[in-house]
């Protein structure tokens, strides 16, 4: 297994510095070094535990929030509504 | 015996009889964090002005003669990883710091609904992922026991402030012994309930499949009293169990028919790496068991020494997903880039810390296209196999008598250069989680001038009567 800290740290969006990104590296190849000791489980026929419950497709009414409370909680607003970031890069 | 010296059920007691006033016990603790918080750093926020108008809420209700409820006037801390609207809820975490609570977690609701006073949020592990308390974005915390050592983590200032008489009781959360761990190395009281009987309804997630809520506690008795107010059905929380339903049992055991009940000594939880002091401790205690008529028998489960290599893939998977939310758009403060992806890669590589950026990036390994059969889903398989462990040997016994962690508390930096090291001291605490079953750390008796040592007390599903109540009688002997 070739595991690249790098890769799947810029896969989730989070930015390593070197000195980071060597010791995250040896850390993370001790860790899947130690977790490797699964592979010798025998799991055929055995079906996979995918929740902490057995409760299946739970619903119920979806009612709004309260406004007031919520827009100011973020980041930024404007006459009442979400401001977020530009989020298309283009040349104009 | 100074009033915040005394245990919650004393002080509630106290506080309804008119023998003090809630001010009175508000005051003393407020005075209590005065003197030790420099030493101990439990907490993240106090705000003093609160606390004493909602100690003064309850006097003025007693003295009309109003119904106040089964926690009144007793200061309780929360954890930072729980939201108490207008609160900071930072979870340890910088990227969190200037977050403030919109809302209240239904814990939180339920806690004033019961008339408790909310003392504090306290520190943690940044994002509940730790076993030391180091983790956190902010600061240290001291095990109040010896302050050369850490009190335990992710709750380690839940932990703290409660064995240091600076809150009456405590909310923690326990993905992997995040409760039971800091209790044991503070010598207090902890529970993690069944999964889904308690609301996780504003509760910043880590791993959902693992995480619970619970009290940390001076006795037994008491979580007992904080576990029947804040248990029970919740729609808000889809994970959630309608059997949640707990009567007078919690808190009023019948002891001679809880000496009834058989007790199992999982032998993997003793074959070697046991500190000397905390297994001689539980062979005291497993016989102490055995000397007040309770039968007592070896059992198996053979799956245990995996359960740390399955914790180590499907908690940091559920964690990568669930922080994903962290992304300098939603919460807190927003650094201005260039593009959108920078915005990202800049806020979650300078607002996480260490340990979270480590397991979110095994998180995101584990679940990558062409790992995640070989990984997840192989550790979804081997946590069946744990759990039908559990099943088995329930089937025989009633209760699992085990240490809670390895050793005694450690020392500041001992274990945090290397995250395996750290990983390894939630041994004996992470398979509960991986079951679904209660299960709660009891200080062992007569260590009060010796370093804390804790023993745990697995039980059935949804049997929270049957290990609280073991846990009242050992007390009380």
């Amino acid at each position: 297994m070739e595991f690249d800290v790098r890769k799947y740290a810029n896969l989730a969006r989070i930015r390593l510095t070197d000195e980071e990104e060597t010791k995250y590296q040896k850390d993370l190849e001790e860790i899947l070094g130690y977790v490797e000791e699964l592979t010798r489980v025998k799991t055929e026929g055995v079906e996979p535990m995918t929740g902490g419950t057995e409760l299946r497709n739970v619903f119920r009414e979806d009612i709004p929030g309260e406004k007031d409370v919520f827009v100011p909680a973020f980041p930024e607003e404007s006459n009442g509504h979400l401001k977020v970031p530009k989020i298309l890069d283009y040349e104009a | 015996m100074k009033l915040n010296e005394l245990t919650l059920k004393a002080t509630v007691k106290g506080i309804k009889s008119g023998e003090f006033k809630a001010v009175d016990v508000a005051k003393a603790t407020l005075d209590e964090i005065d003197a030790k918080e420099g030493d101990i750093g439990a907490y993240l926020t106090v705000n003093k002005e609160d606390v004493l108008a909602s100690a003064q809420a309850v006097d003025s209700t007693i003295a009309s003669g109003g119904k106040v409820g089964d926690l009144a006037g007793a200061p309780i801390a929360l954890k930072d990883v729980i939201l108490y609207k207008g609160y900071p809820a930072t979870a340890g975490s910088k990227i969190l710091k200037d977050y403030k609570a919109s809302y209240d977690a239904t814990v939180s609701k339920k806690l004033r609904e019961s008339g408790a006073v909310m003392i504090g949020k306290t520190n943690m592990d940044e994002f509940a992922m730790g076993s030391s308390t180091e983790n956190s974005g902010f600061k240290l915390t001291k095990n109040p026991r010896d302050l050369e050592r850490v009190p335990g983590g992710s709750s380690g200032g839940s932990a703290a402030a409660v064995a240091a008489n600076m809150a009456s009781a405590a909310l923690g959360s326990d993905t992997g012994g995040s409760i039971r761990q800091p209790a044991g190395f503070c010598g207090i009281v902890g529970l993690k309930t069944t999964y889904g009987v308690i609301s996780r309804y504003g509760l910043i997630a880590m791993a959902s499949s693992l995480d619970q809520i619970g009290p940390m506690a001076k006795t037994a008795e008491d979580a007992a009293i904080v576990f029947k107010a804040i248990a029970g059905y919740d729609k808000l929380d889809s994970t959630s169990n309608v059997k949640a339903q707990y009567g007078q049992e919690i808190l009023n055991p019948d002891f001679e028919s809880l000496k009834k009940l058989k007790i199992g000594i999982p032998k993997e939880y003793f074959e070697g790496g046991l500190d000397s002091d905390v297994e001689e401790s539980l062979q005291e205690t497993i016989n102490w068991f055995k000397r007040n008529g309770f039968s007592v028998e070896g059992v198996s489960l053979p799956n245990t020494k995996y359960a740390l290599s399955v914790y180590y893939i499907l908690m940091p998977a559920e964690a990568s997903t669930n922080l994903a939310r962290f992304d300098g758009i939603r919460y807190g403060t927003r650094t201005e880039a260039q593009n959108l992806e920078e915005l990202y890669l800049k806020n979650r590589g300078e607002g996480f810390g260490a340990e979270v950026k480590r397991r979110i990036t095994l998180g995101t390994f584990v679940l990558s296209a062409g790992y995640y059969e070989a990984y997840y889903g192989k550790a979804q398989r081997v946590r069946s196999l744990i759990k039908r462990d559990f099943d088995e040997v329930f089937k025989r016994v009633d209760v699992l008598l085990t240490p809670t962690t390895p050793t005694v508390p450690f020392k500041f930096g001992e274990k945090s250069q290397s995250p395996l090291q750290m990983y390894l001291s939630d041994i004996f605490t992470i398979p509960a989680n991986l079951a679904g079953v209660p299960c709660i750390n009891i200080p062992v008796k007569g260590r009060e001038k010796k370093l804390p040592v804790g023993f745990q007390l697995t039980g059935k599903h949804f049997r929270e009567a049957d290990i609280l109540g073991l846990g009242m009688f050992y007390e009380g002997q």
